[in-house]
């Protein structure tokens, strides 16, 4: 062989170069044969036909080493190009590596502005988007009766059974009940509650058990022994995640029950159940159960037939609940049904709060992009230079912006694995320090789909500040930039305009967060500015609950109740004790009944909050009396007929005059009692200060007092005022009634201060996470102008130096940094103020007292802007007064 | 003569290893060698060249023949070196073993 030029390896070409390598080697052949054939003998044509003969099928070998080369080309490009990221990428490091303060800042704030929408993201996600863990859950509906009065209570066990046997809208109903039972092991005594279930209660809902299996039909009938199926919660908290759970025998209620099964985590259904058991073995040693008016702790949820609509359901709920009304007047009159989507009644409205949260946190994603946008077109005009010389020795446009975006792509991506951690971080600790703030709040973590949501953000987020610097930096005049001249060349007047619109973005949006916040903010002081009409501090509130089976009647009822509050009183540190049969915001209804105001038939009687309560109940409270009497030691009989009522009540009815006198008609409300629905012809003796027990956002309800022996609650409430801390009081006055009734259920045992903060909770998160974004937002927004304003200057350095030579003064030229920061800073409040105007509509439901449009938050902030924008121009305006003439014309 | 299946690859890469060959000289060289007993199908070798191309065990580049024409030569590359040494091996051992047999007792 004779040697021949090598250049090993090809280079890859185009489909059309491979088609025409594979054509080029076939003709070569082809002819190589004709000769060789032409020299022994043949004429051309034949030796041609000849050839192509001997060569075989041509066409299909043709398209074969065309395919072939194909494959290999493409598969060479590709090698080629992942070897041109691979160069860039490394490129991109070396680069960031020297300007490592560039580096930092962008990647701390798109980490902060990342992170931020992460977690807020996952939070969403966790409690409003992810399906609940049931099968088909958007056919599961929570079944409730209704009366006038209140929407929603639980149903009664006879209805449910009713209810089953009569629909037809419905699949399958099942029904759950909820009970406080004691759990007896080797690490002590806990009570827990069970959800007592009807048959086909876990199939219903559609969730098998993760570890073990269901309930057995017999099971569920109460034949044989008792079962139990643990949450996911409880088997990790209690059982340490032990598998070997399945089959072993726990005490419930001095009762053997063996735990068949474990249910995955995140399946709660009821929202309070740690344990579910059939409810048969429990039927049939409680009578009460059967009773039709028995609704208390009840939850019934039903699957809708295919192609069967909640509307259509509902109607024919409504149709039967009339006829158990016709058929059971005593204890359904007036009762009806109310349905709602499983997904809503467990969730409850918390769209507004998590939307808001998204909200603010993507405004801060953004702000801090327009930050680092701006940030980078800094820095793109610094490396003019750089690419004017790539330029011209060769480097293609496309070549040099892909770069560039591989740099901002590098930096976003590790802003982005910062954000997550950050995110992750921040979402834990919300899940551990408030795991009841929120429902479902323990299904939330920053999982696969919120980071890949993160990774997608994190892309927009690079090419959104990546592209247009890199469009700008590449669009060269290579004569003017590669001359020795002002720096910033190609980057004139257009990009700092762009500058300048990106700074006013800022300041805008960090407005809009700001006046959100300021909102917020107002509506809490508006709240903690509201009487509650009792005394919070040093209170201690507690819920004891008589078991079932040794106190059966009143007497004994009300003899422990008795009991109870003497022991607890006589504990050092209590100044007084009192018993009430609910706290606000829970509580039973009654009906009224004034003398002299009759109503047409058919309307609905006037309501008031019914609780029984013992004497010295409103001295406890530190509750201000109107006028009147309080509830006394006398009046404390069954056959009492003193009632006081609140101011709320008293001037609903008796507006102009004084409530004390006045007649009174109510309804006893315990149900099971031999009293149960019989009226109480009573008299007002007193009027006291409307109380909000339940926060200051519900609203002030009517109430009437009545004394506790007119109408034994089965459960009662022990408020007690202590003269010591009240924290420090939780233990002792429990040991004291511990030692009344030794294991009385007692739960709900807490200060009145904590009662309160829970129902705040929710809204004090929501003020500090918003605030803190806000905070944020104005950091990054006054960095932002402070960088425009001070670059600005730099830029007309000379000019400044020309003119303090030519005896300009420096105040003058301070006034005129201050102005333009000014520009920038009022063009950016009103752009700001007409966006907050229109989106702080949105908060409407989140508000107290205060207008979306409040001009005095938005007057605040816009004046809190102003001059966080002067101080931010302050600097660069001190260092434009102090440049020496001779260096700034001297300098470059 | 037809070929064995498989035969191709180890007669393509014995014959590139006498050094670098367009795939008109390597048909040819394979046809002198065997004394034209064994004529491989024009179509089928190319197809052969190719794909041992792909598969790394033959590299190619464009050059000027013998007659100043523009040709794709190829030549063996390590691993094709590599694999032409494990295929001749084995066809040794399968022709030996088959003979073996064949041979009288």
């Amino acid at each position: 062989m004779t040697p021949h030029r090598r250049l090993f390896r090809l280079p890859w070409r185009g489909a059309e170069r491979v088609r025409r390598d594979v054509d080029d080697e076939m003709a070569f052949h082809l002819e190589m044969v004709e000769q060789e054939l032409m020299a022994g003998g043949l004429s051309r044509e034949a030796a041609r036909a000849e050839a192509v003969r001997r060569f075989g099928d041509i066409e299909r070998a043709r398209g074969a080493l065309r395919d072939e080369g194909g494959r290999r080309d493409r598969r060479a490009r590709r090698i080629e190009w992942a070897g041109g990221i691979a160069r860039d990428l490394r490129f991109a490091a070396r680069t960031l590596g020297r300007s490592r303060a560039y580096a930092a800042v962008v990647i701390a704030a798109l980490a902060i502005g990342i992170g931020a929408t992460a977690a807020a993201f996952s939070v969403l996600d966790g409690v409003l988007l992810r399906p609940l863990a049931f099968e088909r859950p958007d056919r599961l509906v929570a079944i409730f009766s209704a009366n006038r009065g209140s929407d929603g209570i639980p149903p009664s066990y006879a209805d449910f059974v009713d209810w089953r046997e009569r629909t037809s809208a419905f699949e399958g109903v099942a029904f759950v009940r909820g009970e406080l039972l004691l759990l007896r092991g080797s690490d002590g005594v806990q009570r827990v509650l069970a959800g007592l279930t009807t048959e086909g209660y876990l199939e219903l809902l559609g969730t098998r058990p993760r570890l073990g299996r269901g309930f057995t039909e017999d099971e569920e009938r109460g034949i044989g022994g008792r079962v139990v199926i643990l949450s996911h919660a409880l088997w990790t908290d209690r059982y340490g995640a032990d598998p070997g759970i399945i089959g072993r025998s726990i005490v419930l209620d001095d009762l053997p029950y063996d735990v068949v099964g474990v249910m995955p985590r995140g399946f709660r259904y009821p929202e309070f159940a740690e344990m579910w058991t059939p409810l048969a073995p429990f039927a049939q040693s409680d009578a009460s159960l059967a009773r039709r008016d028995w609704r208390v702790d009840n939850r019934v949820v039903g699957r809708l037939a295919e192609s069967v609509g909640i509307d259509r359901a509902r109607e024919e709920m409504s149709r039967i609940a009339t006829q158990l009304a016709e058929e059971h007047p005593a204890t359904n009159e007036g009762v009806d049904v109310a349905l709602t989507p499983l997904a809503q009644e467990v969730v409850g409205d918390v769209r507004t709060p998590l939307g808001t949260m998204l909200g603010a946190a993507a405004l801060v994603l953004l702000i801090a992009c327009f930050n680092v946008a701006n940030i980078a077109l800094v820095r793109a005009t610094t490396r003019v230079r750089e690419f004017a010389v790539r330029s011209a020795l060769g480097a293609a446009r496309g070549r040099l912006m892909r770069q560039m975006l591989i740099e901002s792509t590098l930096l976003a991506f590790v802003g982005a694995v910062l954000g997550v951690l950050l995110a992750s971080w921040s979402v834990n600790l919300l899940v551990r320090t408030a795991p009841t703030l929120l429902p479902r709040l323990e299904e939330v973590g920053v999982d696969a789909r919120v980071v890949a949501i993160t990774a997608l953000i994190a892309i927009a987020t690079a090419v959104g500040f990546g592209v247009v610097p890199a469009l700008r930096s590449t669009k060269l005049d290579l004569s003017r930039a590669l001359r020795d001249g002002a720096p910033g060349s190609g980057a004139g007047g257009g990009s700092k305009r762009l500058r300048s619109v990106l700074v006013v973005g800022q300041v805008a949006l960090a407005l809009t967060l700001l006046i959100g916040a300021g909102l917020l903010f107002r509506s809490f002081l508006n709240l903690m500015a509201q009487d509650p009409g009792f005394r919070i501090e040093r209170l201690v509130t507690m819920r004891i609950i008589p078991p079932q089976t040794r106190y059966d009647d009143s007497g004994s009822t009300l003899a422990l109740y008795e009991a109870v509050r003497e022991a607890v009183e006589s504990v050092p540190g209590v100044a007084s004790a009192a018993m009430v049969n609910h706290l606000a915001p829970a509580g039973v209804v009654t009906p009224l009944r004034i003398e002299g105001r009759d109503l047409p038939d058919g309307a609905t009687p006037p309501l008031a909050m019914y609780r029984t309560i013992s004497d010295g109940y409103f001295a406890t409270m530190e509750t201000p009396l109107r006028s009147g009497r309080t509830l006394e030691r006398g009046d404390m009989s069954p056959t009492s007929t003193a009632l006081v009522v609140n101011e709320t009540l008293a001037r609903q009815y008796w507006p102009e005059g004084d409530a004390v006198g006045k007649p009174l008609t109510i309804y006893r409300q315990m149900v099971g009692r031999a009293g149960y629905r019989t009226p109480v012809h009573g008299e007002i003796v007193g009027v006291v200060a409307t109380t909000r027990g339940a926060g200051p956002e519900r609203p002030a309800l009517p109430e009437v007092f009545l004394p506790v022996p007119a109408d034994v609650w089965r459960s009662m409430y022990l408020t007690v005022r202590t003269t010591r801390d009240a924290a420090a009081m939780v233990q002792p006055i429990r040991e004291a009634a511990l030692r009344v009734e030794p294991d009385l259920p007692m739960d709900d045992l807490r200060t009145m201060e904590q009662r309160l903060d829970s129902f705040l909770a929710q809204r004090r998160l929501t003020l500090a996470l918003l605030g803190s974004f806000a905070a944020v937002a104005l950091l990054l927004a006054s960095v932002g102008i402070y960088g425009v304003v001070s670059y600005a200057v730099h830029q007309r350095t000379r000019e400044i130096g020309i003119r303090i030579a030519l005896g300009a003064r420096p105040g003058r030229l301070v006034a005129d940094v201050l102005r333009e920061g000014a520009l920038l800073g009022t063009a950016g409040v009103v752009l700001g103020g007409l966006g907050a105007l229109a989106l702080t509509r949105a908060l409407e439901g989140m508000l107290f007292e205060v207008t979306p449009t409040d001009p005095l938050v938005f007057a605040c902030i816009a004046g809190l802007l102003l001059v966080v924008t002067l101080g931010a121009s302050a600097i660069p305006a001190r260092r434009a007064a102090k440049v020496d003439p001779m260096l700034a014309i001297r300098n470059d | 003569m037809e070929l064995l299946k498989g035969t191709l690859d180890v007669l393509i890469l014995k014959t590139l290893s006498w050094g670098p060959s367009h795939g008109y000289g390597v048909s040819r060289l394979i046809r002198q060698r065997t004394e034209d007993v064994l004529s491989v199908e024009d179509a089928a070798l190319y197809q052969a060249l190719h794909r041992l191309e792909t598969r790394g065990w033959i590299d190619a580049e464009w050059g000027v023949s013998e007659n100043n024409r523009r040709a794709k030569f190829y030549r063996l590359t390590t691993e094709g070196r590599r694999q032409l040494r494990a295929s001749e091996a084995s066809w040794r051992r399968y022709a030996t073993a088959v003979f073996k047999v064949l041979e009288p007792a």
